[in-house]
């Protein structure tokens, strides 16, 4: 048996190794030159001092990776790093690229552990140079080892808190924090919360990022909305709403976050089914307990079937490569299943809080018409809106009406937001409006690539 | 030892080892990567994980190349992506 895990971010590798203790052939492929997804991006590079720098939720994964990296060298498990999948196909051929060349392999069963992507925050000038997503802040603080300077935060969320006081730490104080969030949305949260020591973890972690910001003096205004921001060279104006009144500060660099939806490309592109997430406002692919999805010998762990985080998405690669054996008729001791599967489920209790505490408001989800919604194709929501006035019923016809979600991206950063803007066009549930059907190739390869590559047997 | 260095638009940009070009660029100040196709709009790094292709960059004379998933090389030639660069090129 071969089977193949496509990820190597904390689900992916759980996956792998579970599998690879148990003498299955494993091949994990990862887009990164080093494992540990982007939770644990370089963090095996770094000396424990360094990474201890960006919080001990951080430095711990280097355990798991280097543990990864020393089973990758027997001959049960194969890392093929710098590799970018390009299609899933349904008969299970994986096709790949690596540096300019293709191959394509067949496998047994697949774990789909692509994990997740920060929400679009499509606000007028979020396409200027200089305007950034905060993951891809946290990024550069992993592998550059320098955080931005003058930095604003934008939007909401435990991601928004944890870089800023990773900035804080390299010595580059943001300027401000503008959240989202109002004080209603916190009345609504606190009815959301059940005792629990995931609770409780969350919280004493949330609290803790809070008073290093309050002793560092960061500015933090809850409420914002309307922003705007405009860009010239390395300077940004962004202008903002508060409390009715209008505000203006100006930042070096402006980061955005609205919270993660699990990336989809690949589960969609297999025609797998998916549900609404009414909680956290995204498609998420239909799994069961233990990573199932609605194709055989295809299962999904981590945060691409839904948001949990790095410690949820370790159990759910145990499941998904226990069920997979399970499905393979090989045994699989059932207390283990029973025990991770509860485990697993802890890590929900926080979710009704966070979701609701930190929900996308739709001054920035059904933006103004001349706002840039897809960024590839630099389509407005004005564009969309008069698509739908003109007939337009979905999202796969806006494609033809728009070029809307058709380049290079695939979707990934207009997706959800064309599925809101239909929706509030077309008075629908998101459900009923769907998603684009995401084709094969899910990356941009050359035809040339396609054409000649090799398949391995 | 010195930091290694790749070249942008003929300037030395240094980089330490593992370090994207996207990275080496932003940490040098350069946000302007390219102009887009559509509206000949400047655009710059959005998402650092590959997933956007904001950050397209010619690299050593091949177009289209994403900067935050190029690791930095010795001696790299980088410059910024016009906007007449037709996709697929490369």
């Amino acid at each position: 048996m071969q089977v193949a895990v496509i990820g190597a971010g904390p689900a992916g590798m759980m996956a792998a190794l579970t599998l690879a203790e148990k003498n299955i052939a494993v091949t994990l492929f990862d887009e990164q030159g080093s494992a540990g997804g982007q939770i644990y991006r370089h963090v095996a590079k770094l000396s424990q001092d360094e990474a201890q720098q960006l919080g001990d939720d951080y430095a711990i994964g280097a355990n798991l990776v280097r543990r990864f990296q020393a089973l990758a060298s027997a001959e049960h498990l194969t890392h093929i790093y710098a590799a970018t999948v390009w299609s899933v196909s349904e008969d299970n051929y994986i096709a790949w690229s690596v540096d300019g060349k293709s191959f394509s392999q067949s496998f047994d069963a697949i774990v789909l552990a692509t994990g997740a992507l920060e929400r679009a925050m499509p606000i007028p000038g979020w396409t200027n140079p200089g305007v950034m997503t905060a993951g891809a802040a946290q990024i550069l603080m992993k592998t550059g080892g320098f955080a931005p300077e003058n930095a604003v935060l934008i939007g909401s969320g435990p991601l928004l808190y944890l870089v800023a006081t990773q900035m804080l730490k390299m010595g580059k104080k943001p300027l401000a924090l503008l959240e989202t969030q109002s004080a209603m949305d916190y009345c609504r949260a606190a009815l959301k919360l059940r005792p629990s020591p995931v609770v409780l973890s969350y919280m004493l972690k949330g609290w803790s990022m809070l008073r290093k910001l309050s002793q560092a003096g960061v500015a933090r205004h809850t409420a914002v909305s309307d922003v705007k921001i405009d860009s010239t060279d390395n300077k940004h104006r962004i202008t903002y709403s508060r409390k009715g009144k209008q505000h203006h500060i100006e930042a070096g660099m402006v980061l955005l976050h609205a919270g993660v939806q699990p990336n989809i490309q690949l589960s969609q592109s297999l025609g797998l089914a998916h549900q609404w997430n009414a909680e956290n406002h995204c498609w998420e692919p239909e799994i069961d307990a233990m990573g199932r999805t609605s194709k055989a010998h295809i299962y999904i762990a981590g945060d691409g079937g839904g948001v949990l985080g790095a410690d949820a998405a370790k159990r759910s690669g145990q499941l998904a490569a226990m069920a997979l054996m399970l499905d393979q008729g090989l045994p699989v001791d059932a207390a283990a299943i029973a025990y991770t599967i509860t485990d697993h489920r802890r890590y929900r209790s926080i979710r009704g809080f966070l979701d609701t505490l930190y929900a996308p408001k739709s001054w920035f989800q059904l933006p103004e018409d001349d706002t840039i919604i897809c960024r590839c194709e630099e389509v407005t929501a004005g564009t969309v809106r008069d698509a739908v006035h003109l007939g337009c019923l979905g999202p796969n016809q806006l494609k033809a009406f728009s070029r809307c979600g058709m380049g290079n991206c695939q979707g990934r950063y207009c997706g959800h937001t064309v599925v809101n803007l239909i929706a509030d066009a077309r008075q629908l549930a998101p459900q009923d409006v769907g998603y684009y059907r995401i084709r094969s190739p899910i990356k941009p390869v050359t035809l040339e690539e396609i054409a000649r590559h090799d398949i391995i047997h | 030892m010195a930091d290694p260095f790749l070249y942008f638009e003929g300037e030395k940009i240094p980089f330490t080892d593992g370090m994207s070009v996207a990275a080496a660029l932003l940490k040098a100040g350069v946000v302007l990567f390219r102009q887009t196709q559509v509206g000949q709009k400047p655009r710059g790094p959005f998402c650092m994980m590959g997933a956007c292709y904001d950050c397209l960059l010619v690299i050593d004379g091949r177009p289209n190349r994403q900067g935050c998933m190029t690791v930095a090389q010795k001696g790299m030639k980088v410059s910024r992506q016009s906007s007449e660069t037709v996709l697929g090129d490369g």
